[in-house]
């Protein structure tokens, strides 16, 4: 019944001709045939955007610095996270390279893989620079975590292949990371598609919060697991601390100003979340008798003895890809079904997450 | 027995202060009865101050205890067999024997039976761990026997190191993600991951290792004189110094299986010890190398988790604490002793 209500609803004006609504690490604005693209923050810490011009039509005898000529037909995808996005515009087609199959989830995409019509190129300085010029790809979608990673891209830029550094994961709101999906869409010459996906997203989460919002209870989650005797927390500015309070949920660190994760003993976070109603993202392991042989101290948890332990696990391939980074970045509202079933309701019919198993 | 009669009282009570401080201040402060409480009975065994001290800081600071005594004299040993005062677990490739044998029965875990892993416990990671460590002591020997200047030798201890991680390198690039990442928290070093049983296993093992050295300690002194001068007194030098480095393979692997490689301890005791003792018996100079290597470990530790500023804390690493004391130490006592021989 939701679902059809969400789809009934109106799809706004074009959007895209307006700039992003909730994404804050990117901006881009249209005049003409031309979009002024600027990546604000592209890693953390960067001092300046990487600034890029979309234009129509094929390229010219030369090529500006950051001109990308559209629609991009063959495109190369360094993180498995831009599969993600083209698969959810129906263009996964398009993908002619991937940094390696088993980052990938998406089932279309590896089976071209094992039959090897589209490539494994490799990233960083294991980027196989030979065979991407051989291939002439209209589009490399890369993710830099700082200045060094991004200028090892230089090599492909300076051989005339545009080279887009896209910081998706940089957004602290989980809408706001579904937006970049408009952009894939403005990039392969789909932007109407990508605003009404984008548009049904956004209500389908707003309807997913709201009905957390009626909730009485506010169940206290922890998140993560330590390395050794360190636990490294989610900022209360994190992603993942808001999407929790849209989800309904009570986070111990909630009142923490981080964005990324914050450092603590694992006494600390014991003294904070022993009795958590809700264990995620343990992620190292998938049962928990795994994860009490890793430490017997995890029975100390009130969630682990309960076994309330979930992960978004439940769509993870054997090699490690794991849809919830895939599909899940564009799709936050099935996230957010998830989590709310989890802390509100029975927290069966779970897409990306699965109670891990005695 | 020393030149001051006060030392090894001093050194005790050193180590036991450093004991309960270590156990006193955590990222979590606990009043002075909670941790009294929580070390020596009563109060609510399900508190959290309770688990935080039983569960969490006690295994810790009694890994701190064990690892820093086995590591003093594992040092010295290598220091006087080798003859070289840069010797150390980590400077002659003995961590990193270990963390080969580590590496390898990770690798090969999927492998075994896990009812047989299960069974065994702690007990595999630390036969592991010292085997790689005395082969790649045995090595060291092996290379000592045809070049006896302590530079070649370091030389020698260095390249088996590299030629270790090389190999944990190639083993780390055909295994899966989840593996690795159990190597990889390993080879960070440190001691709180340290569990009661493995406590047990490790505290056995450095037990037998410390009375063996202990036992040697007559034999260890004739060696000191020179070799020729040791089979005068009756000691078949040889066998003697294969048993004397299987000792300390047993003790640095026994540690490492558990805390990892823990940079500088082993090669800074043995000097801390000298300077304090000023004799070179080893029937003085190895208690005092526990109690200091104790001592000294217990503080690194009780130093990388000092509460911060806000009160939460987290936890240092561990070898960086360690380094910033050792590294200096040792170059201290090193300019020292170039000073005197010029």
């Amino acid at each position: 019944m939701l679902s059809v209500a969400i789809l009934a609803q109106p799809v706004a004006a074009p959007l895209s001709n307006a700039g992003p609504r909730h994404a804050r690490a990117v901006e881009w604005a249209r005049s003409g045939d031309t979009v002024r693209l600027s990546v604000i923050t592209p890693w953390k810490g960067a001092r300046k955007p990487l600034e890029y011009v979309l234009l129509p039509g094929a390229p010219g005898a030369k090529r500006a610095e950051g001109e990308v000529r559209l629609p991009a037909r063959r495109i190369v995808c360094l993180a498995a996270v831009h599969v993600g996005f083209l698969a959810a515009l129906g263009e996964a087609g398009r993908v002619i390279a991937v940094d390696a199959g088993r980052h990938v989830y998406d089932a279309g995409v590896r089976a071209r893989v094992a039959d090897r019509s589209v490539m494994e190129v490799g990233s960083g300085t294991g980027l196989d620079i030979e065979r991407l010029l051989v291939v002439k790809p209209d589009l490399v979608l890369a993710n830099a975590v700082g200045a060094s990673e991004n200028a090892s891209l230089d090599r492909l830029r300076r051989a005339g292949i545009p080279v887009l550094v896209t910081a998706e994961w940089m957004e602290s709101d989980p809408l706001a990371r579904a937006e970049w999906v408009r952009l894939i869409g403005m990039l392969v010459g789909k932007s109407a598609r990508a605003d009404s996906l984008f548009a049904t997203v956004e209500a389908s989460y707003r309807a997913r919060a709201a009905e957390a919002r009626g909730q009485k209870s506010r169940p206290t989650v922890l998140l993560g697991a330590p390395f050794r005797d360190q636990w490294f927390v989610a900022g209360g500015r994190s992603f993942m601390a808001r999407l929790l309070r849209d989800a309904g949920a009570e986070y111990p660190w909630a009142a923490d100003t981080t964005v990324g994760g914050v450092p603590l003993g694992f006494e600390a976070v014991l003294a904070r979340a022993r009795d958590a109603d809700v264990w995620l993202h343990p992620s190292d392991w998938h049962a928990l008798r795994e994860g009490l042989k890793r430490d017997a101290r995890f029975s100390s948890f009130t969630a682990f003895k309960r076994g309330d332990v979930y992960d978004h696990d439940a769509r993870r391939r054997p090699d490690g890809a794991d849809d919830y980074w895939e599909s899940g970045a564009v799709r936050p509202d099935r996230v957010l079904a998830d989590l709310v079933s989890i802390l509100h309701g029975q927290g069966d019919s779970l897409f990306y997450y699965r109670r891990l198993p005695k | 027995m020393t030149k001051n009669p006060l030392l090894f009282p001093l050194l005790l009570l050193a180590v036991v202060s450093a004991f309960f401080l270590d156990v006193a201040f955590g990222s979590v402060s606990l009043g002075a009865r909670e941790v009294w409480q929580g070390l020596f009975g009563g109060g609510d065994p399900t508190a959290l101050s309770n688990v935080i001290l039983r569960e969490f800081r006690l295994p810790r600071a009694v890994a701190a205890l064990v690892a820093g005594a086995g590591l003093g004299v594992a040092g010295f040993l290598l220091q006087t067999q080798f003859r070289s005062p840069l010797a150390g677990p980590a400077e002659l490739g003995v961590s990193s024997g270990a963390g080969l044998g580590v590496a390898a029965l990770l690798l090969a875990e999927p492998l075994l039976p896990p009812a047989l892993l299960d069974a065994l416990g702690p007990w595999p990671l630390a036969a592991a761990s010292a085997l790689g460590a005395g082969a790649a002591m045995l090595l060291v020997l092996a290379i000592a026997a045809r070049v006896w200047d302590s530079a070649s030798l370091l030389l020698a201890g260095l390249m088996i190191a590299s030629a270790c991680g090389a190999a944990i390198g190639l083993m780390q690039y055909f295994t899966d993600a989840a593996r690795l990442k159990v190597y990889s928290l390993w080879g960070f070093g440190g001691l709180g991951g340290v569990t009661w049983p493995q406590n047990a296993v490790m505290a056995a093992c450095v037990g037998v290792g410390l009375v063996a050295a202990l036992a040697l300690s007559r034999p260890l002194y004739a060696t000191l004189l020179g070799d020729s001068a040791a089979a005068a007194l009756g000691v078949r030098v040889r066998a003697f110094r294969v048993t004397v480095l299987l000792i300390a393979s047993l003790l640095a692997g026994a540690i490492t299986a558990f805390c990892g490689p823990i940079a500088f301890v082993g090669l800074a005791v043995p000097h801390l010890a000298r300077a304090l003792v000023r004799r070179s018996d080893p029937r003085v100079l190895q208690p005092a190398c526990m109690l200091v290597g104790a001592a000294l470990l217990l503080l690194c530790d009780a130093i990388s988790h000092a509460p911060g500023p806000g009160g939460e804390g987290g936890a240092l690493p561990l070898n960086a604490i360690t380094s910033l004391f050792g590294a200096p130490a040792v170059l201290y006592f090193l300019l020292r002793r170039s000073g005197r021989s010029s």
